[in-house]
């Protein structure tokens, strides 16, 4: 299985584009945050690459949370497209995507399960993102009592479904 | 539940997802819908050369993709200490891409004649241009010509004898094809070749033949391996890729003397990935490349490629100690950790991994990017 043969090998000089080396320094966290949050690596991941493309037209400002505009970004858009086919023919495509059954594995996963997918956006964005309701709030186009309140009814939900556990 | 309980439920948890490859971060070439250009297809068929441009076009960020297959990051939060850039984007090698085109089982109905050259896209575009004014001519392509039986996914069910695939060289991406009547494409044997089969420079001609034997070197030892790779002529074919101006050159090594390392050991897991070493190649030290020769079941070695490598000054770039510092905790020591490498997607052979061993039986693997992993969240088949 081992390829023949010599490999072509690009390399360069050490140098990129400031967008580029800010994406990818958040692409870790938030990657995992937008995973836990719409639980398929497929669509996490077409999801912020489509974040990397809008910040590329127009990047965020320096002061914005990058984090939590990446994550942003991406939950948009996995939440307005959240399948992106391959074209045909090219290809396989994995579609047993087994994420939802690591995360239900992890305890963070399974109280994550108990919320609505809103609820999941703004306990991710806070909890392991974390940003404060306030930036939360501005990220989401809400008022900060909202956050609050969602925060609240999804932190009921995960007592309540610990407890049963 | 306490707030900050949560807190640290979501970081344990959540930081143990694995990440995709860091090819994979970042979005493929766009591609435009070939149903607009596809249309005319039936028109055309009757004409002797028929084109058929299924998807290809280099979108207006292709300079910054170009940097981004070249180098990565300066650190992340799980990037293991001393990583300053991320590895090398490869390519594929030319019986990669050959292979991967014969997969495309559903649109080659049948195959009787299979080449691949690497060249420029403006190499291509002189001979099949494509109209398209977003075409990056200084892009490195494989044009993979096919004769036989083609039927492309997006023809209308229209047969072709012949079709030229092209693949990005970096990417992988496949973006289009070209396809037409006659037995053969009459320009594809005059085309430039960036890498030419050692079979084919010494017929003097571009017809195909039956690939080289490998050659097969002893690797009892690392020692043994490092004297064999001095007279292997795949190994010298990657030295001077490096070390020559052109498409697989690293700018550290050209005009330089690149030297191997001491070969790594690194355990293939699974039912089909076999053991290899694993060659830091050094320029003043400093690891610029590695190459992997697989060992067979005599315990003989062949090399199979190599990777651009600018990660660290060394490899692997997390060494045993570190790992075992990684996987431990204190309840929990850890009794074993080895250099391994999976056929799974995203963890081939260019990219091993630590295997980490608990006292309590449990599995973890530490990836190259830093993340650790519990071995039941990335089964190997």
């Amino acid at each position: 299985l081992l390829a023949r043969g010599a490999l072509l090998v690009v390399t360069g000089p050490p140098e990129e584009p400031d967008w580029e080396e800010r994406y990818t320094e958040s692409f870790p966290r938030v990657y995992r945050a937008v995973l836990a949050t719409v639980r398929d690596r497929e669509v996490a991941k077409d999801a912020l690459q489509h974040a990397f493309l809008e910040g590329l037209r127009r990047p965020p400002p320096r002061d914005q949370n990058l984090a939590g505009w990446l994550y942003r970004v991406a939950v948009r858009k996995a939440r307005r497209e959240p399948r992106l086919l391959p074209l045909v023919g090219l290809g396989p495509h994995e579609t047993n995507d087994p994420t939802d059954e690591l995360l239900n594995r992890l305890e963070a996963g399974r109280l994550l399960s108990l919320l609505t997918r809103r609820q999941r956006e703004i306990v991710v964005a806070h909890y392991y993102l974390g940003l404060t309701h306030a930036e939360t709030a501005q990220l989401f186009g809400v008022q900060p009592g909202r956050v609050s309140a969602t925060i609240a009814q999804a932190l009921g939900r995960m007592r309540k479904g610990d407890s049963h556990a | 539940m306490r707030e900050g309980t949560i807190n640290d439920i979501f970081r344990r948890d959540l930081d143990s997802l694995p990440l995709p490859p860091r090819a994979e971060w970042f979005p493929a070439l766009p591609r435009r819908s070939p149903l607009r250009a596809l249309a005319a297809i039936p028109l055309l068929v009757v004409a002797l050369t028929v084109t058929v441009v299924i998807a290809h076009e280099l979108a207006s960020y292709r300079a910054l993709e170009q940097q981004r297959s070249n180098v990565g990051a300066t650190g992340s939060a799980t990037s293991p200490p001393g990583a300053t850039l991320d590895p090398v984007v490869l390519s594929g090698a030319r019986s990669a891409v050959i292979g991967r085109i014969r997969e495309l089982s559903l649109e080659l109905l049948r195959v009787e004649r299979i080449e691949a050259k690497l060249m420029q896209r403006s190499e291509f575009e002189r001979v099949q241009p494509s109209g398209s004014a977003q075409i990056d001519g200084n892009r490195w392509i494989w044009a993979v010509a096919v004769a036989g039986e083609i039927r492309p996914p997006v023809g209308r069910g229209a047969t072709f004898p012949w079709g030229v695939y092209l693949v990005d060289a970096q990417s992988g991406d496949m973006l289009g094809l070209v396809a037409g009547s006659g037995s053969w494409p009459a320009y594809f044997d005059a085309l430039p070749d960036a890498l030419p089969n050692p079979k084919e420079a010494a017929a003097g001609r571009g017809t195909p033949g039956p690939q080289p034997t490998p050659h097969r070197i002893a690797a009892g030892t690392p020692l043994v391996l490092l004297a064999g790779l001095a007279g292997d002529p795949e190994f010298a074919q990657i030295i001077a890729l490096l070390t020559t101006n052109g498409a697989g050159s690293d700018p550290r090594a050209v005009g330089r003397t690149v030297v191997p390392g001491v070969p790594v050991l690194v355990r293939g897991l699974g039912t089909d990935a076999r053991d290899e070493y694993v060659i830091p190649l050094l320029v003043d030290n400093t690891t610029i490349a590695i190459a992997w020769a697989g060992i067979d079941q005599d315990g003989f070695a062949t090399v199979g490629g190599m990777r651009g490598w600018s990660s660290a000054a060394t490899w692997p770039p997390i060494d045993a100690a570190l790992a075992r510092a990684r996987g431990s905790i204190d309840s929990d020591a850890v009794v074993g950790v080895e250099l391994v490498w999976a056929n799974i997607r995203g963890f081939g052979h260019h990219n091993p991994f630590w295997k980490i061993t608990r006292s309590s039986g449990d599995v973890l693997y530490l990836l190259e990017d830093g993340s650790l992993v519990p071995a039941r969240a990335m089964p190997i088949p």
